[in-house]
């Protein structure tokens, strides 16, 4: 069964009326290898317009519906979150993935992820009271949240690296790794996300065997990516 | 709550009524008999299934066909015969561009897309607007050299 949501509001009502239900947007990450989306309800949000990047007063706001090559291209957006959409190394798959479903899904191998959250950027979430602004992180910590992802508000001055290791550049990626403005993060697959003011954060993420490679190789690039 | 999925497949209004989460590359190859639409990787990765949606080049292997409602849809099939499509076929055959075949119609679409955006792209710009579909016999440089005769040719035809 699939709903059409006109405006965000109508979306999270629906999300809150169907436990099992899931947004639809580009529906990359949900088609995606390894994605454990699974609903009885497909809450289409395409229609709503969360696609624009703008700026003002030092900050850019991404709009969750942005796709990766919007991102890529856009130069009022911090170099390294754009380097981090370059990791999706498709152009069609740029051209449908958005931001919001790359950094929502929360997957242990996100293109967005770590740079996002080291960035420590703010959410803006659209929850059954209402708009709600708090930091990506804590929005990404609440893997139960129906709310609806509206944008990412970033402070364009912000400075930072990111880097990703894969067996080629369209495999999932065993360990990605941001730094910026003395935050780190790191997202390893198939274990977890990590991130915080500590070099050794990554540390905290239990980290386990799977198809990109053995745990002892995820830990030791972990330790030496940043 | 919508029952059905409609969008456009190359002009012609299309319905659907199935499970939201199928593929689209499935909605176009099984129930639309467009075999021109490549399955390769089924992962978004090697671009053999790329079909334009609303002007920008996509996979259609990893967008469910719900996430196509009101969508425009061209598939090779619906490019073939027109100017621009003899353009680029023409010269992928002229320019020896073609072994195997397989990626080929994905490769066009990409070609397609680009010369669309950009009538006059570099070398550079070329290998960037094909860097989404992945071709094991010629090299790429071939195919290259096919979308820069494809420009030269065209003209006009792609502004």
């Amino acid at each position: 069964m699939i709903y059409r949501a006109s405006t965000a509001e109508e979306a999270v009502k629906l999300r809150h009326e169907n436990p099992s239900s899931v947004y639809l947007a580009g529906g990359t990450e949900i088609m995606r290898l390894g994605s454990s989306a699974a609903a009885d309800v497909i809450i289409d949000i395409t229609a709503l317009p969360l696609s624009d990047i703008e700026t003002a007063d030092g900050k850019v706001s991404i709009g969750a519906l942005a796709v990766l090559q919007d991102i890529k291209e856009a130069e009022v957006i911090p170099s390294f979150i754009r380097d981090a959409a370059s990791f999706c190394a498709s152009l069609q798959l740029r051209n449908a993935a958005t931001v919001g479903g790359n950094f929502a899904l929360r997957r242990t191998d996100s293109y967005m992820a770590a740079a996002l959250l080291a960035s420590e950027c703010e959410v803006e979430i659209m929850c059954s009271e209402g708009v709600k602004k708090m930091a990506a992180s804590a929005y990404f910590d609440k893997p139960e949240c129906r709310g609806l992802l509206l944008r990412f508000i970033v402070d364009t001055k912000r400075e930072g690296r990111v880097k990703r290791i894969s067996r080629a550049s369209h495999m999932h990626a065993a360990v990605t790794a941001a730094f910026s403005g003395g935050c780190y993060a790191w997202s390893v697959s198939g274990s977890g996300t990590a991130y915080g003011h500590s070099r050794d954060g990554w540390k905290n993420i239990d980290i386990k065997d799977d198809l990109t490679g053995s745990a002892e190789y995820k830990r030791y690039l972990a330790s030496v990516l940043l | 709550m919508l029952s059905k999925i409609e969008f456009k497949v190359n002009g012609r209004n299309t319905v659907f009524s199935g499970n939201p989460l199928t593929r689209l590359i499935d909605v176009l190859r099984e129930d639309l008999g467009l075999t021109g639409v490549k399955e390769g990787c089924g992962e978004g990765e090697c671009g053999a299934c790329s079909v334009i949606k609303d002007g920008k080049l996509v996979t259609s292997c990893i967008i469910p066909v719900g996430a196509v409602n009101g969508s425009e849809i061209y598939t090779i099939e619906g490019i073939r015969d027109t100017e621009k499509g003899k353009c680029l076929v023409e010269s992928f055959a002229e320019g020896g561009a073609v072994q195997c075949g397989f990626c080929i119609p994905g490769m066009v679409m990409a070609a397609y897309a680009l010369l669309s955006e950009n009538p006059h792209p570099t070398d550079e710009e070329i290998r960037k607007g094909i860097s989404g579909n992945i071709c094991r016999c010629t090299g790429y440089d071939l195919i290259v050299a096919s979308i820069r005769l494809a420009a030269d040719k065209g003209g006009d035809l792609w502004a």
